[in-house]
């Protein structure tokens, strides 16, 4: 009798294994219109991250209230001294990386020496002066010179990410770079270029992050990341139900996708702007009164409806997502730098910019004012606003060219300060970014020389204290409006659709970073 | 006939010196310093100044095309700027994609294309001919780009018989190569019947009809045959041309290739991968008009040498 | 007698090539071709009358409409009418179209005479230079060329002349060849003409017929690799209503405004249509040994 009932059990197991056995493996397919470059981002210099985050896993991470609060992911803890000198973390003994090499506080050290070698961008560390590897190498301390207030989004990105040294050092970069070895939820099985990635669960991935309930490898077996580089066919995929997540729907699909009731999307705004520079080096624009009055002539409330209310008018330099925004400088900026078509020829007119031959364009001293505008390409925004700006601008007697380069050729241009104008911005959760915009410290792309504004914006990036560095930061924002240093336009946001039988998907509101930890899917 | 080959292969030397030097010109006349582009918005002169005299972008422009030409001869065309990788690594990754495609699309050609110029051209000025005729016009009016949007539109989007994008199954070849074909199809069919009438009317043909032989034998075994081989060189003629057409077919469909490719590379200003992927077009029409000419030799009884 | 001879000897009078129109007039799509051909140019010429607004007037309050009374091909994103756009387009597509074919017939033609007429070196020389543009594809050359003197219409222009007059070149030299071994032209050479006086008198004006029907051949192609280019944003620079650009603009709100790309798609069909059905009939008239 008790054989039977044995046999029973065995039997009813087996009936239910088999199947599952059989099925096919859980898989999340993913849909995206940028292919990263490659995927070790202590050798990248390209922004797209969205398929390398799956493979990473930094050591803290934003919570998913506030970006001035740190929550453990790889780490299991972690403290800063009191007076930011020094910063300590505690790793979960035994961790390994997703090929088996221990991951313990030499490992993190070896990765951020190495990304302090490889990297383009090797003061993302600041001025570390030493790391100690404490306690068995369970524990990592950094100590530095000043308080590195800036590095939150280094840290809780895959920039601040433990790569696996050893395999770099043995396989090559040329190798690594396509096939990073991180601790991440996912490692890498294939990569064909120009079509998709596919990615397997990580079978010794852990976390300690509080947000998610699943603490050791995800659920799903894989993700497929598909990068379909043309808008159009991109949303058909999702609609067709052959991808489950999208990330970056082009603006112009938002509104569809909103109303289909099988389609979930998520909008978040995103942490920075895009704005209008110029060379302020450079006729006419090294003459403030002109570039008040560019900035008088700027409808944003068009450009917000031409984009198909996608994106909300920024009049700061320091956008709501980021660190240390100020609702105060926003209101000042929307007041100092609001529409105002009459001021705008008023204050040309001032100047000495007259339309002198009546062709409704002004000259300064009888000469045309000559200005090109640069459109990239490969963005759709720009692309729509382009010939709305040209209008906006001849509104008030300003004539420009436009001319479409690729994004890429026009952040060239923009270094070298050869141009006259054109849309560019940054995305960076902390206000350290504007160091490298309006200082000579980074590609000060308007050639802008502030003294105050260097001073403060050196004196913010090693300041601890969030108000403190809040009040530096809008004071320096105060004068990079008052001096029209560029123009902020709108702030973006970030659309992520996803099929409703995706459970479980967590996105990060802060850096729109997607946790699929917990994700199952009802398909 | 060996010495006419041979002939040709010699003057088609200096065409290839000449191509690899077009190339490498046009890229090294394009705005922009690749050393900022490696190291992106962030980069400090410092650290770009050192990347071009690593880079020998510092040198005089022969000593630049003769390291460049060096590199080639040997198999190296530069690295990528973008993904740090052998730019002929990438271009060896994507061939197998576009030639898929281009075979897809030749494919189509000399199904569609041969068969309905021979029966134009036998029925001359016929009905069928005239509509034909038009159809083929049509075809090789669309831009590409429009009819890719179309076919997807239906075939893939509204009928859902083929994937709407994607390189995961052989089906998703389909709807790129006939977006990719059809024009050429359009052509060669075209040009299959004006070269069949030219055959039609030539002696030899009246003399077999004279010597009794039926209306299809000659019709599809004596003309055909002598028609073919300028359809077959201008087919072979195509085939690198297939490769460069594919760029904007490739981007809307999601598949992968070297137009894909070529197209992301400058929109990245990745030089060393456009100038590898125009040296190969290029140096491959050089090599298949050669091909095209071996194969007249062979086919054409008319041609003697 | 007199009266039958009559009448014939008129029509030759009047014109040498009646034989010829006679049979473009018997071609049905190249009668289509003329007719569309001239409507094209009815349109580029009389915009402004039928155009309802400027090409790049634009409406704030009308963005992305479908079409309707006031705007029968409806609006695009900035608001502008696609049916004012698509008509001045019209002068752009016929003026790129002409002044590229012309260029590229001037320079090919040169080279073909000089290459076929001295033979030797130069012929050799320049036929190796004809090979080099054969090499390339069109639109892969011209990426690459507007990569480096950047985007613009003229730039564009000015890549697909550069690097596709190689057809007439050839066609030209392959007849100059035939031509040369003529009795008239061995007579001059005989008497002693100058070669300059000799390719401008008798072997131009036999060239030109063919040239003429490649040219309304290779016209389209030209066409359609310029508003390619502009299509990849390479070309004609916004404002500018080039339907390549236009398609190109309107390619992002393909889904919920498609008017603003099938329009100007459309005309470019039709337009390219139309100079093959012209050159079709062209060619059957003329030279119909040409491809």
């Amino acid at each position: 009798m008790k054989v039977t009932k044995l046999l029973t059990f065995v039997f009813l197991l087996l009936a239910f294994t088999v199947p599952t056995m059989a099925q096919e493996p859980a898989r999340l397919v993913f849909g995206t219109t940028d292919e990263p470059d490659l995927l070790d981002i202590q050798q990248a210099t390209g922004t797209n991250f969205t398929t390398s985050d799956f493979l990473t896993q930094p050591l803290v991470f934003y919570s998913l209230e506030s970006a001035d609060v740190l929550v453990p992911d790889l780490a299991t803890s972690y403290s800063f001294s009191e007076d930011g000198l020094k910063l300590t973390f505690n790793l979960p003994a035994g961790y390994v990386f997703s090929n088996g090499d221990p991951l313990d506080a030499d490992a993190v050290r070896a990765s951020i020496e190495r990304y302090r070698t490889t990297s383009p961008y090797p003061e993302d560390w600041g001025d570390l002066l030493e790391m100690n590897v404490l306690n068995d190498s369970t524990t990592l301390e950094m100590i530095y010179e000043a308080p590195p207030a800036f590095m939150s989004p280094v840290l809780s990105s895959g920039f601040g990410a433990p790569f696996n040294t050893g395999v770099a050092e043995e396989v090559g970069n040329e190798a690594f770079g396509a096939n990073p070895v991180a601790s991440g939820p996912f490692v890498l099985e294939s990569w064909t270029r120009g079509t998709e990635m596919r990615l397997v669960r990580n079978e010794n991935y852990r976390t300690n992050l509080p947000f998610v309930n699943n603490k050791g490898p995800v659920l799903i077996d894989e993700i497929v990341t598909r990068f379909i580089p043309d808008p159009f066919t991109l949303i058909a995929e999702l609609e067709a139900g052959n991808l489950d997540i999208v990330y970056g729907v082009p603006s112009s699909a938002v509104a569809s996708l909103q109303s289909n009731p099988e389609i979930e999307v998520t909008e978040l705004p995103t942490a920075g702007l895009q704005a209008l520079f110029f060379n302020t080096a450079q006729a006419p624009f090294n003459d403030l009164s002109f570039r008040q009055a560019l900035a008088a002539a700027i409808n944003r409330d068009v450009l917000v409806q031409v984009l198909e209310g996608t994106v909300v008018p920024q009049y700061a330099f320091i956008a709501e997502a980021m660190v240390s925004y100020d609702p105060e400088v926003y209101a000042y900026g929307q007041e100092q730098l609001a529409y105002n078509p009459d001021a705008a020829r008023q204050i040309l007119n001032d100047a000495g910019y007259v339309d002198s031959d009546g062709d409704g364009i002004v000259e300064k001293d009888g000469s045309a004012v000559s200005i090109e505008l640069l459109i990239a390409t490969d963005d759709a925004k720009q692309m729509a606003v382009g010939v709305v700006l040209q209008a906006m601008l001849q509104e008030v007697g300003i004539e420009i060219t436009i001319t479409q380069f690729e994004q890429s050729f026009i952040y060239d241009r923009l270094a070298n300060r050869d141009y006259g104008l054109a849309i560019a911005g940054y995305v960076w959760w902390d206000p350290d970014i504007m160091l490298y915009r309006f200082t000579d410290a980074g590609s000060n792309w308007s050639g802008y020389d502030n003294a105050d504004v260097t001073r403060l914006l050196n004196e913010g990036r090693t300041v601890v204290d969030p108000a403190a560095r809040r009040a530096i930061y809008s004071e320096a924002q105060r004068l990079l409006i008052d001096d029209v240093a560029a123009i902020p336009l709108w702030t973006e946001s970030t659309y992520i659709a996803n099929r409703t039988w995706v459970d479980g998907l967590i996105i990060h509101p802060i850096t729109t970073h997607m946790f699929v930890n917990d994700v199952t899917l009802s398909r | 006939m060996t010495k006419y080959l041979l002939r040709r292969f010699l003057l088609s030397i200096p065409t290839l010196v000449g191509v690899t030097l077009l190339v490498f010109l046009i890229l090294f006349l394009s705005p922009g310093d690749p050393a900022q582009m490696i190291l992106g918005p962030r980069g400090t002169p410092e650290q770009v100044e050192a990347l071009r005299q690593q880079l020998g972008l510092d040198r005089p422009v022969f000593e630049q095309y003769a390291r460049w030409l060096g590199g080639v001869l040997a198999g190296n065309l530069g690295q990528s700027i973008s993904a740090r990788q052998p730019a002929s690594t990438l271009i060896a990754a994507q061939m197998p994609y576009t030639l898929a495609l281009a075979l897809g699309a030749i494919v189509l050609i000399v199904v569609f294309a041969i068969p309905i110029g021979v029966f134009s051209a036998v029925r001359r000025n016929s009905l069928a001919d005239r509509g034909l005729s038009a159809a083929s016009m049509f075809l090789y009016s669309l831009p590409d780009f429009w009819l890719a949007i179309m076919l997807m539109l239906v075939f893939a989007i509204q009928l859902r018989w083929l994937p709407i994008s994607g390189a995961a199954s052989w089906q998703a070849v389909v709807l790129p190569a006939l977006a990719l074909g059809l024009p050429h199809v359009g052509t060669v069919s075209r040009l299959m019947r004006a070269e069949m009438i030219d055959v039609l009317g030539e002696p030899y043909i009246r003399t077999a009809y004279a010597k009794g032989m039926t209306q299809f034998g000659v019709n599809y075994v004596h003309a055909l045959r002598n028609a073919l081989s300028p359809i077959i060189v201008y087919i072979f003629l195509t085939i690198p041309w297939l490769l460069g057409g594919a760029v904007i077919v490739e981007t809307i469909f999601a598949y992968p290739g070297i137009g894909r490719l070529m197209f992301q590379s400058i929109l990245s200003r990745d030089l060393p991968v456009v100038q590898g992927i125009l040296l190969l077009i290029s140096t491959s029409t050089v090599i298949f008009n050669l091909l095209g000419d071996f194969v007249t030799a062979q086919l054409d009884p008319r041609i003697r040498y | 007698m007199t009266a039958v001879v009559k009448p014939l000897v008129r029509a030759r009078l009047q014109n040498p090539f009646s034989p010829q129109v006679r049979s473009f007039r018997r071609h049905g799509p190249g009668m289509i071709g003329l007719v569309l051909v001239s409507l094209l140019f009815l349109i580029a010429l009389l915009a402004p009358i039928i155009a309802p607004y400027l090409p790049d007037e634009q409406n704030l309050l009308a963005l992305r409409q479908p079409p309707s009374i006031e705007h029968p091909f409806g609006t695009d994103h900035a608001g502008r009418d696609v049916f004012s756009r698509v008509v001045y387009g019209t002068r752009i597509a016929l003026t790129v179209g002409i002044t590229l074919i012309v260029i590229e017939a001037l320079i090919g033609i040169t080279v073909g005479l000089l290459s076929g007429y001295f033979g030797g070196w130069v012929d050799l020389l320049l036929s190796t230079l004809v090979d080099i543009f054969w090499a390339f594809p069109p639109i892969v050359l011209a990426l690459g060329i507007v990569t480096a003197i950047g985007p613009s219409l003229t730039n564009v222009m000015i890549a697909i002349a550069l690097i596709s007059w190689a057809p007439f070149a050839r066609v030209t030299r392959a007849k100059v060849q035939s031509l040369r071994t003529r009795d008239y032209v061995q007579a001059s050479e005989c008497c002693g003409a100058r070669s300059g006086g000799i390719l401008l008198r008798h072997i131009l004006p036999n060239i030109l017929p063919t040239n003429l029907v490649l040219a309304s051949l290779l016209l389209p192609s030209a066409l359609l690799a310029a508003s390619a280019l502009s299509f990849l944003g390479f070309g004609a620079q916004p404002p500018t209503p080039e339907w390549g650009a236009i398609l190109n603009e309107g390619r992002e709100y393909l889904r919920q405004a498609p008017w603003i790309s099938t329009f100007p798609g459309l005309a470019i069909v039709i337009t390219v249509m139309a100079f093959n059905f012209l050159g079709d009939g062209l060619r059957e008239a003329f030279d119909p040994k040409i491809r």
